[in-house]
């Protein structure tokens, strides 16, 4: 599948073609700088930059973009480590236990973790994208309802409870964020739950919706805390942890692994991939660990698994774009009208005709990739010093920024008015120990939940017989029973082992 | 907010007004209420599946857990942490009621404005006294704040001095 | 939610200074027009046909204008949030758009109760129009809209069709099964919040057929087969591919369409009216950055469209199409 003289002439390409190296490093930094900002996307980046690569040739100009597509999908986790706020939806996962490392003093293993698993992500993503780009896009373009509905409530049924001490309190915030998912027009074109607010037709601002839940939940339970970090030998950052952070992640290769597939596979369907691609390999991390009670404690596997999955989630993006022509999301989007803008129309036709420059542009995401290991050391190091900032100003600058990417997403005040919103929910529903996580993946999958199963229920035409036509989503239903069982019985297992050891010892 | 039992024994089966967790209740009855009225709503739009195929069985599901939640608030178990004190409470309500204000005078005072006086605010509410700092950081982070995002965000937003 | 922004709070605290220029007569504001940059506003998200148009028209624009031109997105509500937004602006000729005035303008206001008119949009010039396209998979035995039409007339539910709901699409569908004597509410339909996921599930074979507007189609030309086009013509994209009115012909019915997406540059109408000569200024700028060759050719070669229709036929267009939706009210409003 590999086409090997296309292969030799992109590295010809690439070679003889100093431009498109000069760009890499200044769109690595550009990306996470925006990534880090709360509400800033990696597609609005994109949109800021691309009038620069009109006057730019073709190649350079894609490679400078991918690069701060690259940076953006890192920055955004740097953010969900230290403040628990996730730069993008793709970051939620990472917050889940990267959090928690900061707040016991671990932030350098965590950022070293997440930057390490980051890469490898990336590479991987673009490994599988180099040999099976044509067939990864033609499963993703197959990929009907009853297997997209099979998808999201596998991540609701991994995350539903989560962080919760009670099964009741996990599920009912999962609850209310499904249904703040389902508010405004549905994909049948019925509205409800707009309260007469014309924005709210779309839906919940989700970006908005989550800072503020995520956010306030640690920023208003801070007011009363001196540091994120309590202890002040900790707030130190230091090159030797953050190096040890990310060597830790070569010891775990299946975890890394896995959640490099599952990103580079859930991250390649058009329109939701990367939010949800981070959460169910998250999920999948905490279900299949012996210890699943860690994750959510600082558990530096979680966070390994989000970041690998949120990051090859880029690399399977960019297989339906560069082989359908079909834009994943926002980026995606903004990388097709740039190869407007230089008359190239992205599409089987591209694949087939320019096969090198497509590899030339894989090959420099490889480079990308190795770059960003020390530009992103680099940046991390920087942005560490946050942790040694006192929270009495971290505080009132970190809720204004959120504000102002709120208005930036939005465009308009509906943007910090959401955030306020469930900032106040957020911190009403943390103090009362319901989990605020489970708010969150409730909104990011309810939308996709409904819109899948409505479609779901319309091709069946009211007769749910249809699904064992489906034999796909069969599977991922097969697979999803089999994988709980196989956790119950093995808790159910772990447990009588434990009991059989207390009797023993008594 | 429950009384814990200064003895640490198992609190007693009695009903007491006074250990209800008041506070928890009163959310998940907003967020109850809040969920029938939508289901309500929904069901006036349409009765169609394709209006109510996955949002009408949720709505039953956490009217549900708010029954379970809502006996299990009447009788909370003994609060296993010391409840937080009421200055501790002040402090941070005090801070949230800040960020609505702010929120809410955003449009009216302009963003540059509103920007320095939460900062202020905040940063009194956070128990910076020194007078310098409270004079010089708040103009000169609004300062950064609306050039930085004046310059990321294509359109424009309202200020009213910078 | 939307009032005017910049408005009441600036002036208020602004100096006297600021108030004289804002204050100043309006002739004197039309000579020096366009005295600052001008921002294209597009009611939609970028990456989309409205996006990418403005994006490649925008230089030449700027280059007749003498000021730079800004493409701003400001998408949601199908529209309807962009197009409120233009109309709340100051009327001096500072905020143009490029959008879908029809369907999305009157499409609006029949399904979503939008504040606003069709009358309160003037169309300078509306260079693109596409049409709905009924096609399938490469990988589906239909050679011919015949096939699909006689397999659901043995049976209905035999297939599966996929259409965004309260669209020109959907429309479409229904005058041609009702043509045929197929009872819509029984044929399997499924509803895309969207142009691309319609597309993407037409061309993966995920639905039986798929109608959506035929220019999105292009790129993926190669894996699907258009098997009709709803126009009086030939789409430019799909020649070989019947139109309605021919396949209404062969069939002996009267055919009927609806138009679907007519967009271009669009205007307030009260700018128009109580500003003459800024229009003028700007109807002339739109016109030769329309008709510059350098335009003509990097428009092409992005495959957008541009010709210059000019106000008039470019308004009667979309009056008509407004008034053809107004009689398709029922099918619009009632969902899917």
């Amino acid at each position: 599948m590999i086409d090997l003289a296309a292969a030799g002439s992109a590295i010809a390409m690439l070679a003889g073609n100093p431009q498109a190296w000069i760009w890499m490093i200044p769109g690595l930094v550009i990306g996470l700088v925006f990534g880090a900002l709360p509400g800033i996307s990696g597609s609005m980046a994109l949109a800021l930059v691309l009038p620069a690569t009109l006057y730019m040739d073709f190649l350079p100009a894609i490679i400078f973009l991918t690069s701060v597509f690259t940076g953006a999908g890192f920055g955004g986790s740097v953010p969900a480590v230290l403040m628990g706020i996730p730069g993008t939806s793709a970051a939620v996962a990472t917050t889940f236990d990267g959090y928690p490392m900061s707040r016991q003093g671990r932030h350098n293993e965590a950022l070293g973790a997440a930057l390490i698993a980051s890469c490898i992500g990336v590479m991987l993503s673009y490994a599988v994208l180099f040999v099976l780009v044509q067939p990864l896009a033609e499963v993703v373009l197959r990929m009907g309802p009853f297997e997209m509905a099979a998808i999201g409530i596998w991540g609701l049924v991994l995350l539903g409870s989560i962080g919760s001490s009670s099964l009741a309190k996990g599920l009912f915030a999962a609850a209310i964020g499904v249904l703040f998912g389902t508010v405004g027009m549905n994909t049948a074109g019925y509205i409800r739950g707009d309260m007469g607010v014309s924005w709210l037709l779309d839906g919940v601002p989700t970006i908005p919706a989550m800072v503020g839940l995520l956010a306030a939940s640690q920023l208003f339970a801070l007011v009363n805390t001196r540091f994120i970090v309590a202890n002040e030998e900790d707030r130190k950052i230091s090159l030797p942890r953050i190096l040890a952070g990310g060597a830790s992640v070569l010891r775990r290769p299946v975890t890394v692994l896995r959640g490099a597939l599952i990103g580079a596979g859930i991250g390649a369907v058009p329109g939701v991939g990367a939010s949800i691609a981070n959460l169910i390999s998250y999920g999948e991390a905490r279900r299949s660990d012996p210890e699943p009670e860690s994750f959510g404690q600082g558990n530096v596997k979680g966070v390994m698994a989000a970041e690998a999955a949120n990051s090859s989630s880029e690399g399977g993006s960019m297989a339906t774009m560069l082989a359908l022509g079909i834009p994943g999301g926002g980026a995606t989007a903004i990388l097709l009208a740039a190869f407007a803008m230089h008359n190239v129309i992205g599409g089987p036709r591209f694949m087939d005709e320019n096969r090198d420059v497509v590899y030339a542009i894989i090959m420099s995401n490889f480079a990308q990739a190795v770059l960003l290991v020390v530009v992103g050391t680099a940046f991390v190091f920087v942005a560490s010093s946050v942790v040694r900032m006192p929270l009495r100003y971290l505080i009132p600058c970190v809720l204004v920024i959120s504000t102002m990417g709120a208005f930036a997403i939005e465009g308009s005040h509906a943007g910090p008015l959401t955030l306020c919103v469930f900032a106040v929910l957020g911190w009403l529903m943390a103090r009362n120990g319901y989990p605020v996580a489970a708010i969150v993946v409730g909104l990011l999958l309810g939308k996709l939940i409904e819109t899948e199963m409505l479609r779901a229920w319309q091709m069946a035409g009211g007769e749910w017989g249809e699904f064992l036509n489906h034999p796909a989503a069969l599977v991922i239903g097969a697979l999803m029973a089999v994988s709980l069982i196989w956790s119950a019985w093995r808790d159910w297992r772990r447990a009588r082992a434990r009991r059989v050891a207390a009797s023993a010892a008594s | 907010m429950s009384e814990t039992d200064r003895h640490g024994r198992p609190a007693p089966l009695r009903f007491s007004w006074r250990r209800v967790a008041w506070g928890e209740l009163a959310v998940i009855t907003a967020l109850a209420a809040a969920a029938l009225n939508y289901l309500i709503e929904a069901r006036g739009v349409s009765l169609n599946p394709g209006n109510l195929l996955l949002l009408q069985p949720t709505i039953w599901l956490a009217l549900a857990l708010w029954a379970v939640l809502a006996w299990g608030c009447l009788r909370p178990p003994p609060a296993a942490a010391p409840p937080e004190s009421w200055t501790d409470f002040g402090r941070t309500a005090a801070m949230v009621l800040a960020f609505v204000l702010f929120i809410l005078v955003l449009e009216e005072v302009g963003y540059d404005i509103a920007i320095w006086g939460f900062v202020v605010v905040a940063l009194f509410i956070g128990g910076e006294r020194r007078w310098p700092w409270l004079l010089l950081f708040p103009p000169v982070f609004t300062w950064a704040v609306v050039e930085a995002f004046g310059w990321l965000i294509p359109y424009p937003f309202p200020t009213s001095i910078v | 939610m939307l009032k005017n922004k910049t408005g009441v709070s600036r002036r208020l605290l602004l100096g006297a200074a600021g108030a004289a220029t804002l204050a100043a007569p309006a002739t004197l504001r039309a000579q020096a027009y366009p005295s600052r940059p001008i921002s294209l506003l597009v009611p939609f998200a970028t990456g989309g046909y409205n996006d990418r148009l403005a994006r490649a028209f925008a230089p030449f624009l700027s280059r007749q204008l003498g000021q730079p031109v800004t493409v701003v997105n400001r998408p949601g509500g199908g529209g309807m949030l962009g197009h409120t937004f233009a109309l709340q602006q100051p009327m001096d000729g500072y905020t143009l758009m490029i959008t879908s005035a029809g369907p999305y303008i009157p499409l609006t206001i029949l399904t979503r109760n939008a504040r606003f008119a069709v009358e309160d949009f003037w169309m300078v010039n509306l260079p693109s129009r596409d049409s709905t396209l009924m096609a399938t998979s490469r990988d589906k035995p239909f050679q011919s809209v015949t096939d699909v039409l006689d397999a659901l007339k043995r049976d209905p539910r035999s297939l599966v069709v996929g259409v965004q709901p309260a669209s020109a699409d959907l429309v479409n569908l229904t005058l041609l099964f009702r043509a045929h004597d197929i009872d819509v509410s029984r044929v399997r339909t499924v509803t895309y919040d969207g142009g691309g996921p319609a597309r993407n599930a037409t061309a993966g074979g995920v639905i039986d057929v798929g109608f959506v507007g035929g220019e999105g189609f292009l790129p993926l030309a190669d894996r699907i087969r258009p098997l009709l086009t709803f126009s009086d013509e030939r789409a430019e994209g799909f020649p070989d591919t019947p139109t309605i009115m021919e396949h209404a012909q062969q069939a002996g019915f009267q055919g009927e369409y609806l138009d679907g997406s007519q967009r271009g540059l669009v205007i307030p109408t009260r700018l128009k009216d109580e500003q003459p000569a800024i229009y003028a200024r700007i109807l002339e700028a739109t016109e030769a950055a329309t008709k510059d060759p350098e335009c003509v050719s990097t428009l092409q070669g992005q495959q957008l469209a541009t010709r210059w229709y000019g106000p008039e036929a470019s308004n009667r267009a979309y009056l008509e199409g407004a008034s053809l939706m107004q009689r398709f009210a029922d099918i619009l409003r009632g969902g899917a």
